[in-house]
């Protein structure tokens, strides 16, 4: 009997060990930032980018500032899963800094760590690391980061040390409230699940089901907004089924959707299981629409193009966009880029560093303090559209409505909590 | 639970199971020889996904039908399990069974952090191979791509079961576990039977990362590690070392996954780990596993 158990014990402690060892393995190249997590960390992480802090040289600073050189600091994903939004934050930043330097707002901009983003690798832990070493270089603000479970640690500590944080695509509703010098110009995550709810009433939609990832703040705090919204619009949530980031079968969940007559699904999730989400859903025979939020933002669709057909997504702006600073930015940055990163990322850290200058212009100043008091109820216009600040440091503002055609992401629509914008 | 409902996830279900079965048949196969687990199993279907990524659009390219892509991911898969055999496993054979599992699972993430440097981390859609229509069975859409799948996984067990029911070298594998020695004086190869052994694992394998991609048409560098485990589990549960085990456990864990999340979505994967454990709680040797005493 005991020579028997001993194998049985050995085969249940190394499956122990193995698990335990992927937990780890995972973990540590996470936090790395190293390529190998860079699709787990996409998925868990997927609100982590770079921030453009803007530090001010004030009068006061050390480096014998002016008070008029805004010094930013920012912070974002360079590897990882999601460097592609790093690579396109690097290049709007470049961009927005560049135009303001030969502009005549009377104000200049310098970007700490010789212009360069500092890497957050999409993990909380390693963005903290950028944050210290952005502090050191004394700035007047910092900027980042894209992903909710990025920012959140960081902007915690930078209401510690008081340091104006401003997040470009942290949509966790939790980043704000952290303290009075935390801002974003994105949406928050009850926002999109909200306007995911108006898009369905307009279209007509009236059983919804949800599939979300319950191990992920993102996709629950849009599942939620949209469960509470869709029910004050008159849709009935048909089916709620939950799934992991790091699930690939959704075949269980996605017949139940058919089965329970739904004729909308959303899925708040991030880009890389939501080809096969789609595909799930249409093999199991639902032709419905498929809708996500800005986590659906790059989606690989090769092979799928037919199943995205009827498939949406919410988004911070369309590079389809005919308002005329999403214009000037779409061309500009095609031109000097090309479109490859020409993404939402893009256009957040873009905006971010153009709100900095104009919290400066606001205040006359460009400290911290100074900057923080310009940006508090301030109101925008830039590529993410014209907004107003609220009192948490959030701003309302529409949302871009998305689809895709024959595999590519096409602009619908504007749509504004009050109204739909063509 | 309505009947197109219950029909439908049947299918999802058995198509699940044969790509775990597959994938168990070569844990089992391993086992069944040489007592070792080679947790490195999971990531030959990393490196047959990948194959099959590369080497679709260079097929269609050469006008040439996709499915020969199948057959080179086949010799791949192969020879990187003979070759994980002859490099890595065979010099520690005579060390140990804890040095063999500690080497396979270096082989596991050495494989899968290989694939990340020569691949990239970013997942990548596989091109179909058949693109075929769905058909509508009593009410539900059944993709005719599944059905097939699941026909090409049945057939390969039953080849499977045939060679080594009837063949030579497929009766030389079931005498090396029995007795070693005896089968050496018998003018068996061991070392030869051993590395067939891996080549026609691995070979499995990658019918299984074509069973997966024409499911779930996506490949990562870490694929492998959770299905492995899930196929481990299924090999273990069957029975670890008997082949009809394996194909049994396969099934049976995914059936049980895809009815568990029909409507516990949340816990399928704690059902299905638990189930690992009062398995070997209750019989040790798994359902279809002998309870054979250790030789000395």
């Amino acid at each position: 009997m005991k020579k028997r158990l001993l194998p049985v014990t050995l085969i249940t402690a190394l499956t122990a060990a193995f698990l335990a060892g992927c937990g780890s393995s995972a973990q540590q190249s996470a936090a790395g930032g190293s390529t190998a997590a860079a699709s787990s960390a996409a998925t868990q992480d997927a609100s982590a980018t770079q921030d453009a802090s803007s530090t001010q040289a004030d009068a006061s600073a050390p480096e014998g500032g002016d008070g008029k050189t805004i010094k930013i600091g920012a912070y974002g994903p360079i590897t990882g899963g999601s460097a592609v939004y790093g690579e396109g934050a690097q290049n709007a930043i470049a961009m927005a800094v560049e135009e303001i330097n030969d502009g005549d707002s009377g104000y200049k901009v310098e970007i700490v760590n010789g212009g360069k983003i500092v890497d957050d690798g999409g993990d909380a832990k390693q963005a903290i690391n950028a944050y210290n070493s952005l502090m050191k270089e004394g700035p007047s603000a910092i900027v980042g980061s894209f992903f909710s479970s990025v920012t959140l640690p960081v902007a915690e500590q930078a209401s510690k040390d008081n340091m104006l944080l401003l997040a470009t695509g942290a949509t966790n509703k939790d980043v704000t409230l952290k303290g009075s010098t935390i801002f974003r110009n994105c949406f928050i995550d009850p926002y999109q699940g909200k306007m995911a709810a108006q898009f369905a009433k307009e279209k007509g939609w009236t059983k919804a089901a949800v599939i979300y990832a319950k191990d992920d703040d993102y996709s629950n705090g849009l599942k939620d907004a949209f469960i509470e919204n869709a029910e004050a619009n008159g849709i009935e949530v048909v089916y709620v089924g939950e799934c992991t980031t790091k699930d690939t079968d959704f075949s269980s969940q996605t017949s139940q959707v058919v089965a329970k007559g739904a004729d909308f699904l959303f899925y708040p999730a991030f880009l890389d299981t939501v080809p096969l989400l789609v595909g799930a859903a249409r093999d199991a025979g639902f032709d419905g629409a498929v809708m996500g939020g800005d986590g659906w933002d790059g989606t690989d669709t090769a092979g799928f193009e037919d199943n995205f057909e009827n498939c949406y997504f919410t988004n911070h702006y369309s590079s389809e966009d005919t308002a005329p600073a999403v214009v000037n930015f779409v061309s500009k940055y095609t031109e000097k880029y090309g479109t490859e990163s020409l993404n939402a990322c893009a256009a957040l850290y873009y905006d971010a560093i153009y709100m900095l200058v104009e919290a400066a212009k606001n205040s006359g100043a460009s400290d911290t303090v100074s900057l923080v008091n310009g940006m508090t109820g301030m109101t925008f216009t830039g590529v993410g559209g014209t907004f107003t600040m609220d009192e948490n440091g959030d701003p309302e503002k529409s949302v871009a409505i998305n689809t895709f055609e024959g595999g590519k992401v096409k602009w619908l629509m504007t749509l504004s909590p009050e109204g739909t914008k063509e | 639970m309505t009947f197109s409902l219950f029909f439908q996830s049947l299918i999802n279900g058995l198509n699940q199971g044969a790509i775990y079965a597959l994938i168990a048949l070569g844990y089992t196969m391993v086992y069944g020889i040489i007592r070792m687990i080679n947790f490195a199993h999971g990531d030959f279907i990393m490196i047959g996904a990948y194959t099959l990524f590369y080497t679709i659009p260079m097929m269609i390219h050469a006008g040439m039908p996709a499915w020969i892509s199948v057959f080179l991911a086949v010799v791949i898969c192969a020879a990187v399990g003979v070759l994980v055999e002859v490099i890595a496993y065979k010099p520690v054979r005579r060390a140990g069974s804890m040095s063999a599992l500690i080497t396979a699972l270096a082989m596991s993430l050495f494989l899968e952090n290989l694939a990340m440097v020569l691949f990239g981390a970013k997942p990548h859609n596989v091109q179909k191979i058949f693109d075929l229509p769905s058909v509508n069975v009593l009410g539900v859409a059944l993709p005719l791509n599944v059905i097939l799948t699941i026909g090409i996984g049945v057939v390969m067990m039953a080849c499977l079961q045939i060679f080594i029911k009837s063949t030579k070298i497929g009766k030389a594998m079931r005498a090396v576990p029995q007795d070693r020695d005896a089968s050496i004086l018998a003018g068996i190869n061991v070392n030869k039977v051993i590395t067939m052994t891996f080549a026609i694992g691995s070979a499995l394998a990658a019918v299984a990362a074509l069973m997966y991609c024409a499911k779930y048409p996506r490949v990562t560098n870490d694929m492998g590690s959770m299905m492995g485990l899930k196929a481990f589990i299924a090999a273990v549960l069957g029975g670890i070392g008997v082949i009809p085990g394996a194909m049994l456990g396969g099934i049976l864990v995914g059936l049980i996954e895809i009815y568990v999340k029909l409507f516990a979505p949340g816990w399928y994967e704690a059902i299905t780990y638990g189930i690992l454990i009062v398995i070997l709680l209750v019989k040790p040797s798994g359902i279809l596993g002998k309870n054979v005493g250790e030789k000395v």
